[in-house]
């Protein structure tokens, strides 16, 4: 990412990394924008032709809320009897009130057996717990095995897409990336994916512990679903001895019913695909007999903030999500700064609001006023969490916070202009009459901060939409 | 843990209960009433079967079929199968007799050169010979490990990497997506169908149902019938996007999948 100018915007890179230094550094970044232009609308096109191929979306999307609203209803009951069901089947359940206790678990875990190398699936409650440096600081090494992760892994970058943590890199980038750190390289996207393959293959066949998340647990039937296309995540809890899931608290349903009706929603929303390449239910460690799969099955339950965003009301529907990424794929905000722009443990819509509800409120907040109320994520949404509306929460309570993006004056005065059309037209007309002249007042010293807000405003021209065609009129 | 657990579940029924007291909160009072049906269906521990007005063939869908006596196993979900697995980017043949599935084996064989396999013990694989087959088309056939208490999970693995041929039995087949459901075992390592190149599944047309959600009462009755530690539904190859967005079949697992529907 170049960015030779963006950086002279005096409220953007004085002091430290802020939403407003990195969402200009990538607004900033032609190639960049490219990428996460043409990355967006084929995720976005994925879907689209997924769902126009079923005639009853609208069914399932209601399903598929309900299971998830019941959830957050019977939490309680619902991990109990998960819990139950998985110890019956000699799995051990561990819970965990904050990142700090969840990595003590894993690592205790780790330590107490041994273990020297731990292969991991694509997980984003591990990113959230920040695991990987973790158990690195124990002496661990820790090996991604999804394709994405790894390429980031290697790139020392976080996962920029909830679903395709890679999308922000080009294959150019990637041959690069790999010709380094690996000493081998390949050209075409099947060879640089044998590339990976080679390299973790011996990573799978000899790690002492499979790290992975968990898309859907089943109390009734004590079951850990896991949904993958590559094949990583069976390999990571097919060779090592131990395996450690790791969830947060909401990821849990009541029946094999229950899961059917997110299956219905989850691949579709999140890949375009009806089915997953391989789903993987999990209902213990090895039995006697097998001669593989983990000896230990270990699940961590994270709260992590949870439990009291339950008891929010007006932010408790974001804990219905899961996790498909439909939201970041219509976003035009998201399209434009890509995912490393958020600063949070998650990006995109869903990740706004996560933070918002989660994280320290300087680092939440200018998110929540990034976001442009255009309405895509929660029309993309196959659970209906209404993203705008949660943000508009958020957003008063920054301004009570004093976090507003607006001096409390200027706030007022934009309040008082916007209940009086009069004052409005004359201020918009004022505004107007400036604008031409801010090219020559950029000119001016001092004033380099007019010349980035200008270099950052796109030309006139047809804009794509923000949501592909075929899919509003549903 | 346990103090965290108690604090973490005590937090939760503060907040349900809280929700519970709210009534201006969300949407949910629409859906009250059903709500409340299916707390209780959970409770008691049946199935939610609202489910069946899924527009996709559910088990019931082929019912006439089924009660018309059917000439060959390949009526009602099985009359999909086909399609879904060539969709699902999966090599498969019907073989009506011992002799095409000597004849497909064979042909599997040299199409891929294949020289080991490791095979899973599954009472459909004895019934069909198969492991015998592959040998005499000159392929070396190991049997699964032993699960010897000293043989860790990476030996077993290790061992199995070598070949190049992976031959399992599925339990059951979903046909709208093509999708073959391995259990895992004693006799039926799961790195089998994971580590070789080639992937080859034999399978009854019998078991294939119309699809997940017809299949996962199945599951259900598998955990409580049979504990096993696992179900795997593997829909094609192993595959990727995740570099430009390239579909890339052969990510970690097999490269290929082959399915041979054992049909007499």
């Amino acid at each position: 990412m170049s960015a030779p100018n963006s950086c002279s915007r005096p409220g953007a890179c004085a002091g430290p990394d802020t939403f407003a230094r990195r969402a200009s550094r990538a607004v900033g970044d032609p190639n960049q924008r490219a990428v996460m232009r043409r990355a967006v609308a084929h995720l976005a096109g994925l879907r689209a032709r997924a769902l126009a191929a079923i005639p009853d979306v609208e069914a399932r999307r209601d399903r598929a809320e309900a299971v998830r609203e019941r959830t957050l209803a019977n939490l309680p009951d619902l991990l109990a009897r998960l819990e139950e069901n998985l110890a019956r089947a000699g799995a051990v359940v561990h819970y965990a009130r904050d990142a700090a206790e969840a990595n003590g678990i894993i690592g205790a875990l780790a330590l107490a057996r041994g273990v020297s190398r731990v292969v991991k699936g694509k997980s984003m409650v591990t990113e959230e717990l920040n695991l990987n440096a973790h158990l690195g600081g124990l002496g661990i090494e820790v090996f991604e095995t999804d394709l994405g992760e790894y390429i980031v892994q290697l790139a020392n970058q976080k996962p920029s897409h909830i679903i395709s943590p890679a999308l922000h890199l080009s294959r150019q980038e990637v041959a690069d990336l790999f010709s380094e750190k690996l000493g081998r390289t390949g050209q075409t996207a099947p060879e640089l994916t044998m590339v990976a393959r080679r390299e973790l293959r011996e990573k799978f066949v000899t790690a002492g512990m499979g790290v992975t998340g968990v898309n859907v647990a089943v109390a009734d039937s004590g079951c850990l679903v896991l949904v993958e296309n590559e094949g990583n995540i069976r390999l990571s809890t097919a060779c090592p001895p131990i395996h450690v899931a790791v969830m947060t608290l909401e990821k849990v349903v009541g029946s094999f019913a229950d899961l059917a009706d997110v299956m219905d929603v989850l691949p579709p929303f999140a890949t375009g695909q009806t089915m997953p390449g391989s789903l993987s239910l999990f209902f213990g460690p090895r039995r006697p007999g097998e001669a593989d799969g983990p000896r230990e099955l270990h699940l961590v339950i994270l709260d992590n903030g949870r439990s009291g965003l339950l008891a929010d009301p007006a932010l408790s529907s974001i804990l219905r999500c899961i996790r498909c990424g439909a939201c970041l794929n219509v976003c035009p905000v998201y399209g434009t700064v890509g995912g490393h722009a958020y600063g949070s443990n998650y990006p995109g819509p869903m990740g706004t609001v996560l933070a918002g509800a989660l994280e320290p409120l300087e680092r939440s907040a200018p998110l929540a006023f990034a976001c442009t109320m255009c309405g895509a994520c929660a029309r993309a949404c196959p659970v209906r969490i209404d993203h705008p509306s949660i943000i508009l929460e958020l957003r008063r309570r920054a301004a009570r916070a004093g976090r507003g993006p607006l001096p409390e004056v200027l706030a007022r005065a934009y309040a008082f202009a916007l209940r009086h059309p009069l004052a409005y037209r004359a201020a918009v007309g004022l505004l107007r009459g400036v604008d031409p002249g801010l090219r020559k007042v950029s000119a001016l010293p001092g004033m380099e901060g007019v010349a980035a807000y200008l270099g950052q405003r796109e030309g006139l021209g047809l804009k794509p939409p923000f949501v592909p065609e075929g899919e509003g009129g549903q | 843990m346990s103090v965290s657990r108690a604090i973490i579940l005590e937090d939760l029924r503060r907040a349900v209960a809280g929700r519970q007291g709210a009534t201006d909160i969300q949407t949910v009072e629409t859906s009250a009433s059903t709500r409340q049906q299916d707390k209780e269906a959970i409770f008691v521990g049946k199935n939610i079967s609202s489910t069946s007005s899924s527009t996709f063939a559910a088990p019931t869908d082929s019912g006439p079929e089924a009660a018309a006596p059917a000439p060959t196993s390949f009526s009602g979900a099985a009359s999909d199968l086909l399609p879904g697995l060539d969709a699902a980017g999966v090599v498969a043949r019907v073989c009506a007799s011992r002799e095409d599935l000597a004849r497909e084996l064979a042909g599997l064989v040299r199409e891929h050169g294949l020289k080991s396999a490791a095979a899973w013990e599954h009472p459909l694989l004895e019934r069909l010979g198969a492991a015998r087959m592959l040998a005499e088309c000159g392929v070396a056939v190991t049997a699964p490990p032993e699960a010897a208490s000293e043989a860790d999970a990476p030996g077993v693995c290790a061992g199995i990497e070598g070949a190049d041929l992976g031959l399992c039995a599925a339990e059951a087949l979903l046909a709208a997506t093509g999708t073959v459901v391995l259990a895992p075992g004693p006799g039926r390592p799961r790195a089998t169908a994971l580590l070789p190149p080639v992937l080859l599944v034999l399978a009854d047309p019998a078991t294939a149902v119309a699809d997940l959600r017809a299949f996962l009462p199945q599951a259900r009755e598998w955990r409580d019938r049979r504990d096993p530690s696992g179900l795997f539904c593997v829909t094609g190859p192993s595959a990727t996007g995740d570099i430009e967005f390239v579909l890339v079949r052969g990510a970690h697992g097999p490269v290929t999948v082959a399915v041979l529907l054992a049909d007499y």
